[in-house]
């Protein structure tokens, strides 16, 4: 891994939305929504970030992409960090960086067709001319396994995946390295979700791309990612190779998430872990460690001390004071 | 072309061929009531149009050997003035004053009140300060703000323009900042944003077309509002001035004909009422149409 350029660098990296409250609106509080994350992704891998719902994966997906400002921490991409880039130098790299969103029926215009769509991201970034633009455009829809005529086609005559390949190719057209992938398989059917990976792996090998790709589905990471990352509750929880994460996990809540994955081998019995109790408010954040609460092995300094981002084996990283 | 693709390329719906303009037509033209009200307005606008092929007296010309003629007299079948006007020429006539009037009005209204409320809906900071004053415009009774407007710039057709778009401003702001407010969340605004196009881009390529709809309707209603208002205030003298066709004006001057001849009032009443109710059932069948639980994309 140490061989390959490093393309992302984030930094200790924290999200905190004020709730305001009182007569002058001023913050009462705060929701931590990612609360110290560091991560290093490398040119042409697929990192995996894994999560129950509200632990602040999107959110982080989208202060990489810089749809959100920091609170603290920096994000580096290619060896610049965007936090002090000037407005115009960060047009450009937002077009290095770009996102397949979740609901393929809400991401697109639907008073715009999907030639038009696409074509807009070449108004912006480009200076090419209609025919131009035009031809760019049917060529992209090849490239997702859509054809030329749905060109002229409103968003409301796709199927899910079919809208979900025209989200695609508009995170393709600017040529970017580096795609967030939030949960861009999630609403869609089993075989087409598996058809969508299989397009993504396709773009990945064909454009030497790296994904973010941010799921709640264990088996989709599973099969998409090289390294994986695990969040709980805005920190995380447990960083490493695929293979390791999912064989040898290591951190609490890692293995009680892999043993909610139902098996296939009905002889096969595991031991299912349950987590007792809520998941804790990200506006009244625990002390600690975050998980302490409902972890089954935790100890008194559990709750004292916030455990530290430890590299327990080669490239797996791991926060808990038990491990 | 993938193998994998074609199962999902199945699903791909033939092209409507018609579009959305004539299906909102078709479901309004569904409910009876504002099928008259088209109807009506249809007419009004084509009589407004050709008002002078469609009239052999221009709408101030005087005949005073011919006054006070009654419905149905012989060259004049709606009967004259007391100076001898065709009476059927200044309703015509009447009607381009009346839906110029309350088009341009409407017009300036809806580009202030779009203007403000997409400001409003998409910058938090700015959202204070202009509802602030929105509200501010509220507070006001319609017709007294337009009779302020009025004694301060003086009495024309144009000042009446200008004060009741001031009115409309408001209503309409209100609306465009709710409808921004819930589209500026949806995904494909962040796609844009991500993809790194400009606020001004964003706000009228893309949530602008997504809040027409309640626009339409309230362009609409507003229209009768309007129409009835610049009446009410030539009628009092405020809005256009004589010898001017205005159906306001034509009322408050045969009201003192009222024994004599009946209709020199009656008639232009009934204009103003057909042509408000015409727009409201309209309205109320666009509003119908264009109802936001009704999908308009399947």
């Amino acid at each position: 891994m140490e061989n390959q350029t490093q393309l992302l660098e984030v930094k200790n990296v924290k999200k905190h939305f004020p709730i305001k409250g009182g007569l002058l609106q001023r913050p009462k509080s705060f929701v931590k929504a990612v609360n110290g994350v560091d991560l290093t992704v490398y040119e042409g891998e697929t990192v995996g970030i894994v999560g129950e719902s509200g632990c602040g994966k999107s959110t982080l997906g989208r202060l990489v992409i810089g749809l959100e400002k920091l609170t603290e921490g920096t994000i580096s991409f290619g060896g610049e960090s965007i936090g002090d880039l000037p407005d115009r130098k960060l047009k450009k790299y937002k077009s290095n960086l770009q996102m397949i969103f979740q609901d393929p029926f809400a991401s697109l215009n639907p008073r715009q067709k999907i030639g038009d769509a696409l074509e807009e991201v070449f108004v912006i970034h480009s200076n090419m001319n209609k025919a131009e633009r035009k031809a760019k455009v049917q060529s992209l829809l090849q490239e997702v396994g859509l054809k030329e005529e749905h060109y002229d086609r409103f968003p409301h005559e796709f199927s899910g995946g079919q809208r979900q390949r025209v989200g695609i190719a508009r995170a393709l057209a600017l040529n970017p390295s580096l795609i967030v992938c939030d949960e861009a398989v999630s609403a869609l059917d089993v075989s087409v979700q598996a058809q969508i990976m299989k397009l993504l792996k396709k773009l990945q090998t064909k454009y030497n791309l790296t994904y973010l790709f941010i799921s709640h589905d264990l088996g989709v990471v599973r099969y998409m990612s090289d390294r994986v990352l695990v969040m709980y509750l805005g920190a995380q929880a447990e960083m490493g190779d695929s293979h390791k994460i999912y064989n040898n996990p290591l951190h609490p809540y890692t293995k009680a998430l892999l043993s909610a994955i139902p098996r296939t081998n009905p002889k096969h019995k595991s031991e299912r872990i349950k987590l007792k109790g809520d998941l804790p408010s990200a506006s009244d954040y625990p002390k600690g460690c975050p998980f302490h609460t409902r972890c089954p092995i935790a100890q008194a300094h559990c709750a004292e001390v916030v455990p530290e981002w430890r590299e327990v084996e080669e490239n797996h990283f791991v926060a808990c004071h038990e491990v | 072309m993938p193998a994998t693709a074609e199962i999902d390329n199945k699903n791909v719906k033939k092209q409507p061929s018609n579009n959305r303009f004539m299906k909102t037509v078709k479901s309004v033209i569904k409910n009876k009531l504002s099928a008259i009200g088209l109807v009506i307005l249809v007419f009004i606008v084509l009589a407004a149009i050709f008002a002078p092929v469609i009239t052999s007296y221009g709408p101030n010309e005087q005949d005073l050997g011919n006054t006070h003629l009654g419905i149905g007299s012989e060259g004049h079948f709606l009967g004259t003035d007391n100076y001898g006007r065709d009476m059927w020429s200044r309703i015509v006539h009447g009607a381009s004053i009346s839906l110029l009037v309350g088009i341009s009005s409407v017009g300036i209204g809806l580009i202030g009140g779009i203007v403000l409320g997409l400001l409003a809906g998409y910058y938090r900071k700015l959202d204070g300060i202009i509802m602030r004053i929105v509200d501010l415009l509220f507070a006001f009774p319609g017709i007294l703000l337009a009779m302020l407007v009025i004694a301060m710039l003086g009495t024309s057709l144009i000042n009446v323009v200008i004060a009741i778009s001031i009115w409309s401003i408001p209503g309409c702001a209100r609306i465009v900042r709710g409808s921004v407010l819930s589209i500026k969340e949806q995904e494909y605004i962040m796609a844009m944003k991500s993809i790194g196009a400009s606020d001004v881009r964003i706000l009228f390529k893309h949530i602008l077309p997504n809040c027409t709809a309640p626009l339409i309707v309230y362009g609409t209603m507003r229209m009768a509002t309007t129409i009835l208002s610049t009446s009410a205030l030539s009628y009092l003298g405020l809005g256009a001035q004589p010898p001017t066709p205005e159906w306001g004006a034509m009322i408050a001057a045969g009201q003192n004909f009222m024994w004599q001849a009946p209709h020199l009032a009656i008639i232009p009443g009934i204009a103003i009422m057909l042509t408000v109710f015409a727009f409201n059932v309209v309205g109320d069948g666009l509003r119908d149409a264009l109802d936001p639980n009704m999908d308009l994309n399947t």
